[in-house]
């Protein structure tokens, strides 16, 4: 049941979006932490994760989401979150942070400001 | 390059194939028969299967058999020499067409043949020596790795930092004669003598090399009588000890003994002997450090974990719970549950805290007990998880956790849940009721807010508080999940929180592939029967 995680990073003009696929676990999620931080470090007023090739996301994962919302509150920047699937929203409805987060059913709604 | 006639004799061999055998002439050569020459050596093929004179090339030919090129390693059983030859044949006929000899190119292979016996020895090693992380499996993979291709006997002498024998591990290609190795082992100095070679090499680091042993040396090393009789029965050739080093210090002695297949151990065995040495040392120090990790992670587990349930009046209660990995683990995990009591009651609590390892674990242990005294402070179970949260967020690194608390009553509960999964309630009906979660994860947000859910507990109802690894065990196909957790709770509700608790563990244990990714825990409550 393992996948491999992948993380794609594209630039666009309303913001960059950052698509992950696969598992999002303790193995994983370093890398993902890695493009948010890249991210944020530019001067890019908005970030979108795109969730929705994510098949699973542990705590691990969840707390890199917590993280990078905790980071585009201080840095006064914009973080919405494409909605994954079920098993995936499930977790972060659970977990109460779903509804802390910005969150879009497609990158272009919130590439057209939400 | 040799000749060899019908009658099987070899009628000629040039100067190079003469010198090869040991020969200064080729009378010296036609006064033995080509049988009693070979009996001065041990001949096999690259396998390791022995080779008879029929076998060769020449005579395969000279007897109307199919020939192949042959290569083979001979080992003159008096000077324990050994050669890899190359032979290839090709017939002599005369002008009416018939074989009237064989000519046989015999090409020195023993430099090539012996890199390359060398090289997959130790490719060998590295794969064998990697396989396996347990103490005494690497130990007997160690003294294996010699046998036979290197040596006839290997024994693996490990020491601790006073030098004293710890283990003992002796290796041979025939079974039997293990026994015996270690019998003789065991008949050495507890302590290394400085004076005896294995003991000068653990203490200089120094490898040493006996070509020849000589009668004298094995008198000096024998303990008794009997050990020397022993010893001489094994007929020894050479012995070579090699140091099993780490940079730290050297943690044993690798013992190479060649006895029956006569062959002699020299200079050039001492370095492929050395290598392996330092393998070895190296798996059975991560083998040895894997054990400890271990050892240690189930001491701090058992710690941190609670004794023995208290008694609630009122109630009766049971625990699960099953650490992730299993025997193998060595990572200690961040599941929690405490059942305590303060002046306002009786209270659960259980949680998951973000991550592994000792930190998650140690967190644990300040989650439970902070419980304790926040209940003090507020008694209801949003108070003390609103409390812990505080708690969590005031730490410098990230601390996350979910948990659900409630507080024991005569005849309800009152429950808090902080982004857990929620308390399964079964009532009276057999339905099975979820009670709804109330507010955010613990240690993530500044504004998070918790509020507490009374629900009623009919006196044959069950509750049941849990961990996601229950619902998150990976089966087959799929993961465990709600549902299914919820039938085993019908299906079990008019049994005791023990015996739910059971069933649950087998259930969950028979539908898991493979390791337990995640700790699983567990309580069960149900009214005392009165």
């Amino acid at each position: 049941m393992q996948s491999q995680f992948r993380v794609d990073v594209r630039h666009e003009p309303g913001g960059t979006v950052i698509a992950v696929s696969g598992e999002l676990d303790l193995a994983s999620s370093p890398a993902l932490e890695e493009e948010l931080d890249r991210a944020f470090g530019s001067d890019e007023p908005v970030v979108i994760l795109d969730l929705r090739q994510l098949e699973f996301m542990d705590s691990t994962g969840l707390s890199v989401l917590i993280r990078a919302h905790q980071t585009a509150e201080d840095a006064d920047r914009r973080l919405w979150l494409v909605k994954g699937p079920p098993q995936v929203q499930r977790l972060l409805t659970l977990t109460g942070v779903g509804e802390r987060l910005a969150v879009v059913d497609t990158p272009e709604d919130a590439l057209s400001g939400g | 390059m040799t000749i060899r006639d019908r009658e099987g004799r070899i009628a000629y061999a040039n100067r190079t194939a003469l010198a090869s055998m040991g020969f200064a002439s080729l009378d010296e050569l036609h006064s033995r028969s080509s049988r009693s020459i070979m009996e001065d050596y041990s001949v096999e093929d690259e396998s390791g299967m022995p080779l008879t004179l029929e076998d060769v090339p020449s005579m395969r030919m000279m007897h109307g058999e199919s020939v192949q090129p042959l290569v083979m390693r001979t080992t003159h059983r008096e000077t324990g020499d050994v050669r890899w030859r190359q032979l290839k044949a090709a017939p002599v006929t005369d002008d009416k067409g018939e074989l009237i000899a064989a000519v046989t190119v015999i090409e020195d292979v023993t430099a090539v043949k012996t890199a390359e016996t060398r090289m997959r020895l130790l490719a060998e090693s590295g794969r064998i020596l990697a396989s396996s992380l347990d103490y005494q499996q690497t130990l007997r993979n160690v003294a294996n790795l010699a046998v036979p291709v290197l040596a006839d006997w290997c024994a693996v002498d490990l020491v601790d930092a006073n030098l004293r024998r710890e283990h003992v591990v002796a290796a041979h290609k025939d079974p039997a004669k293990v026994a015996l190795a270690v019998q003789l082992r065991a008949m050495g100095p507890e302590d290394f003598d400085p004076q005896e070679a294995t003991g000068r090499v653990l203490r200089t680091g120094v490898s040493e090399l006996y070509s020849h042993v000589t009668e004298q040396q094995l008198s000096s090393g024998a303990q008794s009588e009997e050990h020397l009789r022993l010893l001489r029965a094994l007929e020894i050739r050479s012995v070579l000890v090699v140091p099993m080093g780490v940079p730290t210090r050297t943690i044993g002695v690798m013992t190479l003994v060649t006895a029956e297949s006569r062959r002699r151990l020299t200079e050039e065995d001492v370095e492929l002997a050395e290598q392996l040495g330092r393998r070895a040392a190296v798996a059975v120090e991560n083998a040895r450090l894997h054990t400890t990790l271990s050892r240690v992670a189930d001491t701090l587990q058992r710690s941190l974990l609670p004794d023995e349930l208290p008694e609630v009046p009122g109630w009766e209660i049971a625990s699960l719970y099953r650490p992730a990995g299993g025997e193998e683990r060595v990572d200690v995990g961040g599941d929690f549950y405490e059942v305590f009591s303060s002046d306002a009651g009786w209270f659960a609590l259980i949680g998951d805290v973000t991550g592994k390892g000792v930190t998650a674990a140690t967190l644990t242990g300040l989650l439970r007990h902070g419980a304790q005294f926040a209940s003090r402070h507020d008694p209801r179970p949003s108070g003390i998880l609103r409390q812990l949260d505080e708690a969590l967020r005031s730490r410098s690194e990230d601390s996350l956790c979910t948990a659900l608390c409630l507080q024991l009553q005569e005849v309800s509960i009152s429950v808090s849940s902080a982004g857990h999964p929620p308390a399964l309630l079964v009532r009276s009906d057999g339905s099975v009721h979820e009670v709804p979660r109330t507010g955010p994860l613990l240690g993530a947000f500044a504004d998070g807010s918790w509020s507490d859910e009374t629900v009623a507990v009919s006196e044959d109802g069950m509750v049941l508080i849990y961990t996601d690894g229950v619902t998150e065990s990976r089966g087959e196909r799929e993961r465990f999940g709600v549902p299914r957790l919820k039938r085993a709770l019908f299906e079990h509700a008019r049994s005791s929180p023990s015996e739910l608790l059971a069933r649950l563990d087998a259930i969950l244990d028979e539908f898991r592939t493979g390791p337990r990714a995640d700790d699983i825990a567990a309580l069960a409550f149900r009214p005392a029967r009165r």
